[in-house]
């Protein structure tokens, strides 16, 4: 059973709609990402659930009961915001402890929980520094106690680690999850950063200009994607808007101008009649031109039009008869600009999408 | 003389005190309309800070005339009440653009932070939004105390038998008398101005009355 439900959500600023028909529902002591591109609507979102945004249509459920109305400061949902918004004026103990007295929590009380919370973080020992004395991730740490400690019924996360560094992302999301875990905390998390959105989650609703192009587990998402912008923000960068597709027993042959492919048939595939065909960069094989003469099935000519050194890879630009393709390929054979070469789609690595 | 001296200070510490009397009106004036100008964004919202800061535009001597004549003129409120309306209507403007400033640096989902772990609207705006802004609150009103003690223009039409502010008669006195005593005097108020503009620019520094 789920936990809350947003149904048939909309919202609009200045008559643009921001989010139409929205649903989206989460059970409880899951984490769900939202996760897409800037401006698709994430906070939009979570400022929904969070009460601090009325939607102009649409009911929000909490426990089967009618949430809707209900203000920010009765819903018991803890947030987390991208810039920390820690009290400037307050040491971290009054920070943690402000939600405490406003439920008129007792003095002994406080100062257990947020000792004990102060723990969980690992911030013990902080509790008389003023937020200008911490750095990021310690903000950002106070930030989650904060929200924690008033054990509050959903925890809403907005890009909480968008400003810290790299290595400090990692190591926070890791821990994000842990507590998460270790409370059994119903989560909803937005990101725009797919890798830390996949680690975490339990579930990832793609977005998409208001609307959730899929929800998934993250690995179903990663194998399966089903629409074109699914694929393409996974990383699916090369697309082939085929002419012809015929589904067969265990395969599926496809046609392009002339160029046929042949694709392995995924039981667990979507269920599309999609014909846009989607590969990585890293999927796709490139060889030397051999004189052969025949064309091999699922092997395309092409002549290399840009080369950029990744590092560890290359990266070259493939031009081909039917369109631009890109290949990641590793550093033991490299190719010249303007090389001929030939492009082959191996059967078990293409989705179809519509 | 020393009961003059007495008189002198006991009568600046009444000054004073009416001063801050005027300035506490002003600032609940002031406060809520600085708030409401930088937190929402509505319709009008500039042609509302066009006309709080249009006293600081319109010539003193052409609105002081104006109060005259509609609070003592048309209204018949005694002279008392036209220095009090003239000199919050003085002070207003620098209150707002001092706090909205001080606003500006003021991070908004703070309030939501607040909100969220369960404090009501005005609950937030007095323990997170105010003792946020308390050095910006106390530069306005050292600026409005200064405003307000130094002005002429608006405050020559409102004396009366028996009211007057310090400056008037500073401006009386020149003109019966001719001794040292209002160059005394001169140098005391440029002392107390130098002070207060000390303060206000350790507060706030002094970039947030050439920035709007
Ligand atoms: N207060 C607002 N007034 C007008 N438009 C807004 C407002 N807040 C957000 N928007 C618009 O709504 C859209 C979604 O915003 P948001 O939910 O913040 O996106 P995200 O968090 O995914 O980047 C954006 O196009 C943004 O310009
Ligand atoms: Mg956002």
């Amino acid at each position: 059973m789920a936990l809350f439900t947003l149904q048939d959500i909309s919202v609009a600023y200045n008559k643009q709609n921001i989010l139409k028909d929205f649903n989206l529902e989460i059970e409880k002591g899951k984490l769900v990402s939202l996760l897409g591109p800037s401006g698709c609507g994430k906070t939009t979102t979570l400022r929904l659930i969070a009460g601090v945004l009325q939607a102009n249509e649409g009911k929000f459920l909490f426990k089967e009961k009618d949430y809707t109305k209900v203000p920010v400061n009765k819903r018991n949902f803890g947030f987390v915001f991208q810039n920390y918004a820690l009290f400037p004026h307050l040491s971290i103990f009054d920070n943690i402890a402000f939600g405490l007295r406003l439920r008129k929590n007792a003095k002994s009380e406080i100062e257990k929980k947020v000792m004990n919370v102060l723990e969980i973080v690992n911030l013990k020992g902080f509790e008389k520094r003023y937020p200008q004395e911490l750095s990021g991730g310690q903000k950002q740490r106070v930030a989650i106690a904060r929200a924690l400690v008033i054990e509050p019924d959903i925890l809403l996360f907005d890009e909480p680690l968008s400003n810290l560094d790299a290595n400090l992302r990692v190591n926070m999301r890791v821990e994000i999850r842990r507590i998460q875990q270790e409370l059994g905390i119903t989560t909803v998390y937005v990101s725009h950063d797919q890798e830390e959105c996949f680690s975490i989650s339990d579930q990832v609703a793609i977005m998409n200009k208001g609307i959730i192009e899929q929800l998934s587990d993250p690995a179903t998402i990663y194998k399966y994607p089903e629409t074109k912008f699914v694929a393409d923000f996974i990383g699916f960068k090369n697309f082939i808007d085929f002419d012809k597709r015929k589904d067969h027993d265990g395969k599926i042959e496809l046609n392009k101008s002339g160029y046929s492919f042949v694709l392995h048939k995924d039981p667990q595939m979507s269920n599309s009649t999609g014909k846009i065909g989607g590969i990585r960069p890293d999927d796709l094989l490139i060889r030397e031109k051999d004189n052969k003469g025949a064309v091999q099935e699922n092997s395309l000519p092409g002549r290399v039009k840009v080369s950029t050194y990744l590092g560890r890879s290359y990266q070259y630009v493939v031009e081909t008869p039917i369109g631009d393709f890109t290949v990641n390929k590793e550093m033991a054979e490299s190719y010249r600009t303007g090389q001929e070469i030939i492009l082959e789609i191996p059967r078990n690595q293409m989705v179809l999408v519509d | 003389m020393r009961c003059k001296v007495i008189s002198t200070v006991f009568n600046l510490v009444l000054i004073s005190l009416k001063k801050f009397s005027i300035i506490s009106w002003a600032l609940l004036l002031g406060v809520p309309a600085a708030y409401a100008l930088s937190r929402f964004d509505f319709k009008g919202e500039s042609v509302i800070n066009a006309f709080f800061v249009s006293p600081i535009l319109i010539p003193g001597i052409v609105l002081g005339f104006a109060f005259l004549r509609f609070i003592v003129g048309t209204y018949q409120l005694p002279i008392y009440a036209a220095l009090f309306v003239g000199h919050t209507v003085i002070m207003l403007p620098f209150i707002i653009r001092v706090i909205s400033s001080s606003l500006s640096n003021f991070d908004f989902s703070i309030e939501v932070a607040a909100e969220s772990l369960g404090a009501s609207k005005l609950g937030t705006f007095f323990t997170v939004v105010l003792p946020n802004i308390r050095s910006g609150i106390l530069a306005a009103v050292m600026i409005a105390f200064l405003e307000s003690f130094n002005n002429v223009d608006i405050s020559v039409y409102m004396t009366g038998p028996g009211v007057s502010t310090f400056p008037i008669q500073m401006l009386t006195y020149v003109e019966n008398y001719f001794d040292p005593t209002i160059s005394a005097i001169s140098v005391l108020l440029m002392f107390i101005t130098a002070f207060f503009m000390f303060i206000v620019e350790r507060l706030m520094g002094l970039s947030y009355f050439t920035k709007r």
